[in-house]
């Protein structure tokens, strides 16, 4: 799932700064899952920033509202009653969503409460770890399934680098070097002949490098079903 | 004047449902009523009440109330009791036979009485915050893709009530925490 952080209460602080009524916009999809933007973190900061503007004499009105989804129209459509409700709105969901709002209502003064960060697995409670960079190329039948773009901090296809030591990363010695972890589980499956093959370089255009990113399905399209 | 239908089947019908060995020999001296935490903030709760009113036969007024939902289970009165009574075991027979007979008020009593949270389908997210964190391993995600709460193992601790991210799961506050909440009586 999409992971994200909550922004300092100092930088909502200072987004918020000439509004006296605004509305703290949830989203129950990723970020309500990986507890940085469900109804409980809704009300945390609704409260944070109510106590925090009180403290500075500039007393602040909040609306709370948490929608299912803020990356579909439909679900956005209740925005278009709050939004005329407040000055503005700090929206808790992905940068998805926050994209979609503004795309939607342009005339909404919408701010981002979060940072998303990147799309994790949630190994245990509370902890949230990075498996896969959304390259559109994805590479991981070669490598065992562990993917060196997302896992590896200089995102090498051909190996280790100089800084590998003891199975660890030099950037940070409690993670583990990925491509230690490849060639490990690469050995234990009997597959290492697959680091012996060549691999054409990739592409990067896939990865959005080509502009911003579209999927379409046209046998989806509304347009084309046929009545 | 207030009627009371009394009805002297309850008491087998108790012993059937393991009701402890010597609660006929309750003699009134409230012992249990003095130590019973729930007595002091829940006005129409009192074990030494509901015992009574067993060996009076008062089936009715026991079963078909959310009187004796009230109890916490904490055990205080069992060793206090010089006949050795148990009256948390007793009402624990009588919960257990009101749920024989009908499950879906026995839950719903329990619920009532804040002694059992209910996640609510429409708001759950499914994210397992309180599958991991539930120190009963109550709650598991059913195949529909929502959490369901045991009620057997589910102790109303509220511990899955406040992590919850999506705020979908409901626990009324039991007699003794909306007493401390509030100070009113429930």
């Amino acid at each position: 799932m999409i992971i994200a952080e909550r922004k300092p209460i100092e930088r909502i602080l200072q987004m918020i700064e000439p509004y006296q009524k605004i509305a703290v916009l949830g989203c129950r999809g990723c970020v309500a899952i990986c507890s940085a933007g469900g109804d409980r973190e809704v009300e945390t900061l609704a409260s944070a920033l109510r106590l925090a503007r009180k403290k500075q004499g500039k007393p602040l009105e909040t609306i709370e509202e948490t929608y299912v989804r803020q990356c579909d129209p439909e679900y956005l459509k209740p925005l278009a009653e709050l939004k005329e409700k407040v000055e503005a709105v700090v929206s808790l969901a992905c940068g998805v969503g926050v994209n979609l709002c503004a795309d939607l209502y342009p005339d909404l003064k919408i701010y981002p409460g979060v940072d998303t960060t990147f799309y994790g697995a949630n190994p245990a409670l509370g902890e949230w770890e990075e498996k896969c960079r959304g390259c559109g190329d994805c590479i991981i039948d070669l490598t065992g399934g562990i993917c060196p773009i997302a896992r590896c901090a200089k995102n090498l296809l051909n190996g280790p680098c100089g800084g590998s030591q003891n199975g660890k990363c030099e950037i940070n010695p409690d993670t583990p070097c990925v491509w230690q972890e490849v060639y490990d589980r690469l050995k234990a499956r009997g597959e290492l002949d697959r680091l012996t093959k060549i691999w054409p370089a990739k592409n990067w255009i896939p990865a959005g490098y080509g502009g911003p990113r579209r999927r379409v399905r046209p046998d989806l399209q509304i347009n084309n079903k046929k009545a | 004047m207030l009627e009371l239908k009394k009805d002297a089947s309850l008491i087998e019908e108790i012993r059937q449902h393991e009701a402890p060995e010597y609660f006929t020999q309750c003699f009134r001296c409230g012992a249990c009523s003095g130590i019973c935490p729930v007595e002091k903030v829940a006005q129409d709760f009192d074990p030494r009440v509901i015992v009574h009113a067993l060996l009076l036969g008062l089936k009715e007024k026991l079963l078909a109330d959310d009187t004796i939902w009230k109890c916490s289970g904490c055990g205080s009165c069992i060793p206090v009791c010089p006949m050795d009574v148990k009256p948390m075991e007793v009402i624990k027979a009588l919960k257990a036979l009101v749920a024989e007979k009908d499950p879906e008020f026995a839950l719903e009593m329990r619920f009532k009485a804040g002694r059992l949270a209910r996640v609510n389908p429409e708001k759950c997210i499914a994210c397992l915050t309180c599958v991991r964190d539930c120190p009963f391993s109550a709650p598991a995600i059913v195949p529909d893709g929502y959490a369901v709460i045991d009620p057997e193992k589910c102790r109303a601790c509220g511990i899955c009530v406040v992590e919850c991210p999506a705020r979908a799961i409901e626990l009324n506050p039991s007699p003794e925490m909306a007493a401390s909440l509030g100070g009113q009586d429930v």
